[in-house]
Formats: C-alpha cells, structure tokens, sequence
C-alpha cells in the first residue's frame, strides 16, 4: 500500500503539541507497508522557533535535540503502526538509539528529513537522516514501541502489521 | 540530598557563568555535587509554567504534560556540559574554546516526568580523549530512574577553529550566523570530522 499526503505533524490529532519546535513539520511523503516503510519530510526554521532567543541569545542556533524532536513528529506521523502511548497524547520515544551531529542549522534553514521505517524485535525503529541547505545536519536513530509498552514487537503486534521480517538485526 | 552547594556544586548564578544558554533554555537549575573530571549531580526541577505547556488545558490527557523527551536529554546535557567545563567556564558561544554536541547512543526513556518534579541528573565522565568527552549517566525522579544515557559524545574545540567558510550559504532572514560554533552541550557540531565516533 503506498499512501501520500501532506499531514502536518503538530496539528495532527486533538492534543495540543507540547515541545519545544514550533515547526511545523511537514510530511511530503509517506510509503509504508506492514514491515516498515518511507517517508520524507521538511521543517523550515523560522527566526520564530520559541528555543531560539536562549540558544543562543544573540547567537541563534537550532539545538541538536530539537532536531531529535523533529524526527519524533516526522515519526509520530508517519508511523507504519499505531505507537504508544494509546490515550491520545503524544507518542512516547522508547529510546534514542543514536544520534551524529554533523552539521549546524540556522534560522531561515530548510531541512529535509528521510525517515525509513523497520520492524525490530524490540519495537519500530525509525532511522531519519536530516538534510540542510549545507549538507547533512544529523542522522537519528529512534526506537518506539506500540501501544501497551509491550517490548517484544514481533508478534502480538497491534494493527496496521502483517507480518515481520523479523531476525533483521541492527545494521549500522 | 542536599549538600552544601556553594561548597561542592553551583548555584544559579554560577550555572549562568558557566553556560550560554537561557530562558527558555537553560535547563539546569542547581549543581549539587561536582568531583571535576569525574562526576557531577545536577537538579531541573519541571513547572507547568514552562512554555511548552502553554497550550494545554484540563481536557487533555495525562501523558500530554509529560515534560518533552528531547528537553530531558538536553537538560542532562546541559549538565554534562557544566562538568566538561568545570575547570575552565566559557560562557561565550563565539570565542575561547566550545563545546560541541557530538552525538549519543543509547538514550533509553523509562517513563514520564510531570510538572512538580524534580529531576536529578548523574553525569559520569567514562572517557576523556584528549578534547573528545564521553559521557554515561542516569536521570531520576524521587530516585526512580526517567532516563538511563549509555553515551553522549561531547568535543571541546576552539570557537575560531569551527567556523565553516560557508558565509555565502548562510540564511538570508537572519542575522546571518556565519556557522561559528556552538558552545556547550546542545548544539549540533559544526563540523562532521569534528566529532567524536558515536557508534
């Protein structure tokens, strides 16, 4: 199944976003079978980012886990599979499995977030490389679980799965 | 719990000496214990005046004022970058030497911290390669464990040093920051080569 659309992490469902991107942050694209999938999306960093004027004051620089945030919403809206936490509220990372810093992002960048989607024995795992306009700014690596906080995700697994290619085990 | 902080920690005043960063980032309130080069025991104690809760009301579930995940991880961080500076504060994110926030591996949440909560943070220094710092440690909340960190790379590095020439790519609408480096824990490297392996 190949679904596309255009959903706006943030705004997506009832609850309020409470983070620290303003964002927001856009999907472009989204791929996505029972086992993992694709999907691309973009934040503009405006000058109105809420973190900006203490990081730094006079010197504005988007911090590094707000570019882990970014992947959260990306992944929280792309997810091949319902995540947990299940009452409505935003979806919990697991783990942050690793992240490289590689490049800085300013205000009035544009960056660009690949985000591919696998099912693990652990849970989902989103791995997002995030691209600005002088290059590669970070890969993140993200672990969520489904619904229930169970960690053993291969079977018993929630919708929205079929079946596991599962003894994949991590690649780099 | 609570030692003597002026003795062995830092208070406000002496946080803000040491970091760049503020409102609404500076997310260390109080050093309780330091033994330089080796650890340090840092508090953030979480208010639902913090911004990011500014537009939730009574209609919304528990676990939407959990206190962000990634603002945890930068609060720990912002501790580590306290310790990796101890002996040599440089509150200034353009000159002297910096701190940048090379990478980290194995950042495991354990469950949600609310408004009211005081978390502490343990900050291990396992590794120190030269000017490449590699940190472990634990978060806890009425000594119950919120983030467990197997591994943040940090590189201390001098500011001139880390400014890319990359001027001509810079934004347009802002005050065009000229890639200069970041200073402390939570900006992101300026430079690829520059940062410490993070498996």
């Amino acid at each position: 199944m190949v679904t596309t659309d255009a959903a706006t992490a943030p705004a997506a469902g009832t609850v309020p976003y409470a983070g620290p991107v303003a964002g927001p942050v856009r999907v472009l694209a989204r791929e996505t079978d029972g086992a993992g999938g694709t999907a691309v999306a973009a934040l503009t960093v405006t000058a109105g980012e809420p973190v900006l004027p203490g990081h730094y004051p006079g010197f504005p620089i988007f911090p590094g886990v707000c570019l882990v945030e970014c992947v959260r919403l990306a992944a929280e809206a792309t997810a091949p599979a319902p995540l947990a936490p299940a009452d409505g509220g935003p979806t919990g990372m697991a783990e942050i499995e690793s992240t490289r810093f590689t490049g800085p992002v300013f205000p009035g960048d544009e960056v660009t977030i690949a985000l591919d989607w696998r099912r693990k024995a652990t849970g989902w795992q989103c791995r997002a490389v995030l691209t600005g306009p002088r290059g590669e700014a970070a890969k993140v690596r993200l672990r969520f679980e489904p619904p229930g906080g169970e960690k053993s995700g291969a079977d018993g697994q929630s919708p929205g799965g079929e079946k596991s290619p599962s003894g994949e085990e991590g690649t780099a | 719990m609570s030692e003597t902080p002026r003795a062995v920690g830092a208070t406000q005043a002496q946080i803000r000496a040491r970091l760049p960063h503020r409102f609404p980032m500076l997310l260390v309130d109080r050093v309780t214990e330091v033994v330089p080069g080796e650890r340090l025991v840092a508090r953030k104690a979480v208010t639902c005046n913090e911004p990011w809760y500014a537009a939730l009301g009574p209609e919304h579930p528990e676990s939407a004022f959990a206190y962000p995940q990634t603002l945890l991880v930068e609060s720990w961080c912002q501790s580590a970058g306290v310790l990796a500076t101890w002996e040599s504060p440089n509150p200034d994110v353009l000159t002297g030497q910096v701190m940048l926030f090379g990478g980290m591996s194995g950042v495991v949440f354990h469950g949600p911290v609310l408004p009211g909560d005081v978390v502490e943070h343990e900050v291990l220094l396992s590794r120190s390669l030269g000017d490449t710092l590699i940190f472990e440690g634990v978060s806890t909340v009425a000594g119950e464990p919120v983030l467990t960190v197997e591994r943040v790379v940090m590189a201390l590095r001098p500011a001139e040093a880390l400014r890319p020439a990359d001027q001509d790519a810079t934004a347009p609408d802002s005050a065009a920051p000229d890639s200069a480096a970041p200073n402390e824990p939570t900006a992101p490297a300026a430079a690829s080569a520059q940062t410490g392996s993070s498996a």
